[in-house]
């Protein structure tokens, strides 16, 4: 047995039309069946519906509509427009776009909401609504121009969602995305004043530095002349009066003075080649072979010695810092073939890995090559002191400017069959 | 102008064992040469510009030329070049900048300041009076001290 359903008792309009169909025909299922769902759909608190006349009247305001905006039904009904009910600013501005979009003078009320929708056009936007106590809300609304039968327009339908949810979630995204940009820009910020502080770090310890081998550079030395001086002075006004031990004592203070004058200048000049500049420039490399060998006294008068300088490209490079490495080859090379008959040292390039490589070759008494990898440190020694002197910083110093260059420096040698120190000055690459 | 009193060279130097060693050098070369020894910067500056004990002094009554050291007390040696290189009357003094600092920068500032010669003292005492009494010689009896104007 069927019967009518039971009438909403919340909106009078809605079941006075119904109740007069219910009365004239037995409904059919199907009608029912809609029936139902259009009064589901009045009584759904999760959308508001609202449908005006052609003049923007509201006729119809579902549960929705009320929960939603807090007005009855009641409230609104044949009374106002839901312009009214959203916020004037917006309507205005969306007035004026609509306008100039049209290029027709648009009023700011409830035309301004369904004017798009008038003129056929799907209509889905994104308004402030304002509440009936004056809190306001975010909402969806969807307008539908609602036609008769001659295809004129009786009224319209606006469908709208609260859209506070998402607002949120979009806020929320947003400001997710700002907290991370501001974590990102405080660690770069951090980050660029860490910098900045071991930037001065380091630019204090290098003017301590400065200021440390400055003091060296003066205040070693000075005690060094006066035992020097003084030993000379002795022996100038009286050696004749000291036994033959006596001077031999003094010349041997002198001598130790003057080993430590030239380990501290060769320390400084280690010490310096890490802060000091290069400026690179091309030049001529035999050039600069031929002042090393004339700085180091070539021809040699007392000595044999036979030089054999080969091509030499020309390189770039400091050419100040590159004087000390072939200065310092150089000598050693006259060093240690001091006990030869005839000294040979032969200057030269060659390619290594596709690199020029300067090498300087002598028949020297050359070293273990065992002990190659204690070359290059400071203060190491390979001779005796008193078969060969020397800081035991010059080839340390060879390899410090050769690597502030980007190159690389080795030895190549056998006891009592020379030696051969190359060196380049640019990266190697594979043949 | 030629004073048989007036100082012929200047000595600027702390340093008691340089100074003796240095006289040494100087008079070994010349025991008759006139020196002038001032131990600070201060002094320095008080005699060649006639001030505090030595205010009775003539200023063109110049030495024939300054040696000096660059790591002084009270006033450094690089300003003490300042000054009587910045000073009209004195400019033309020649001055040779003795000192144990083979620093870059103290050459490079002391040409700057337009010192005439510059010397690192070296650690090996002939050299250092060789050094000495040749730059005392060559600015002392070798040039000739410019007529200044006024």
């Amino acid at each position: 047995m069927k019967s009518p359903p039971p009438a909403p008792e919340d909106t009078e309009y809605f079941t006075a039309g119904t109740t007069e169909v219910v009365t004239e025909v037995r409904p059919t299922e199907a009608l029912l069946k809609a029936e139902a769902l259009q009064r589901a759909i009045f009584n759904s608190a999760y959308f508001s519906c609202i449908a005006t006349d052609a003049k923007g009247v509201i006729q119809l305001f579902n549960v929705g509509a009320e929960r939603m905006l807090g007005y009855a039904a009641s409230d609104v009904m044949n009374k106002i427009t839901p312009a009214e009910m959203h916020d004037p600013q917006e309507v205005i501005a969306r007035a004026n776009a609509l306008s100039a979009e049209f290029g027709t003078p648009i009023t700011p009320g409830f035309e301004a909401l369904v004017f798009k929708a008038s003129r056929g056009i799907e209509d889905i936007y994104e308004l402030t609504k304002i509440r009936k106590d004056g809190s306001r809300f975010p909402a969806i609304v969807s307008v539908t121009a609602l036609r008769g039968e001659q295809n004129e327009i009786i009224g319209y339908l606006l469908i709208g969602t609260d859209n506070s949810a998402r607002k949120r979630a979009e806020a929320a995204l947003v400001e997710a995305a700002a907290s991370q940009r501001e974590i990102i820009r405080k660690i770069n910020v951090d980050l660029e004043q860490r910098v900045n502080e071991r930037t001065a770090e380091l630019q204090v310890a290098n003017r301590e530095l400065e200021a440390f081998s400055y003091s060296v550079s003066h205040d070693l030395r000075t005690p060094l002349r006066a035992i020097d001086g003084f030993s000379q002075v002795v022996l100038n006004q009286f050696g004749p009066q000291l036994p033959e031990d006596g001077r031999r004592y003094l010349q041997i203070i002198r001598a130790g003075a003057q080993k430590m004058g030239a380990l501290i200048d060769d320390l400084l000049t280690f010490a310096r080649l890490n802060r000091q500049e290069l400026t690179k420039w091309p030049f001529e490399t035999g050039a600069l072979v031929r002042a090393a060998l004339e700085e180091l006294g070539s021809p040699w008068p007392d000595r044999k010695i036979e030089v054999r300088i080969g091509e030499l490209p020309a390189t770039s490079g400091d050419p100040v810092l590159l004087k000390q490495v072939w200065l310092n080859l150089l000598s050693n090379a006259l060093k240690y073939t001091r006990k030869r008959e005839v000294g040979v040292v032969e200057i030269g390039c060659v390619k290594t890995n596709g690199a020029d490589t300067f090498f300087v070759r002598d028949n020297g008494t050359g070293f273990d090559m065992r002990y190659a990898d204690k070359l290059f440190g400071v203060f190491q020694r390979f001779h005796r002191a008193e078969d060969y002197e020397g800081t035991g910083v010059g080839l340390a110093i060879v390899q410090r400017i050769v690597h502030r260059h980007g190159g690389r420096v080795w030895a190549e040698a056998a006891v009592d069959r020379g030696s051969t120190f190359y060196f380049t000055l640019e990266k190697e690459t594979k043949p | 102008m030629t004073d048989p009193n007036s100082v012929e060279l200047m000595l600027i130097e702390d340093n008691p064992q340089d100074l003796e060693l240095a006289l040494l050098a100087l008079r070994e070369a010349d025991p008759l040469t006139r020196i002038h020894i001032a131990r600070d910067g201060a002094e320095a500056l008080d005699f060649i510009f006639c001030e505090g004990p030595h205010a009775g002094r003539r200023i063109d009554d110049m030495p024939k030329v300054i040696l000096l050291d660059l790591k002084l007390p009270k006033i450094d040696g690089l300003d003490v070049l300042k000054r009587i290189k910045g000073d009209p009357r004195t400019r033309l003094i020649p001055i040779v900048v003795l000192t144990s600092s083979k620093e870059q920068s103290d050459v490079v500032e002391s040409y700057k300041l337009g010192v005439n010669s510059y010397i690192v003292k070296p650690v090996n005492f002939e050299r250092f009076s060789d050094a000495v009494r040749n730059l005392g010689l060559y600015w002392r009896v070798l040039n000739q001290p410019p007529k200044v104007a006024g």
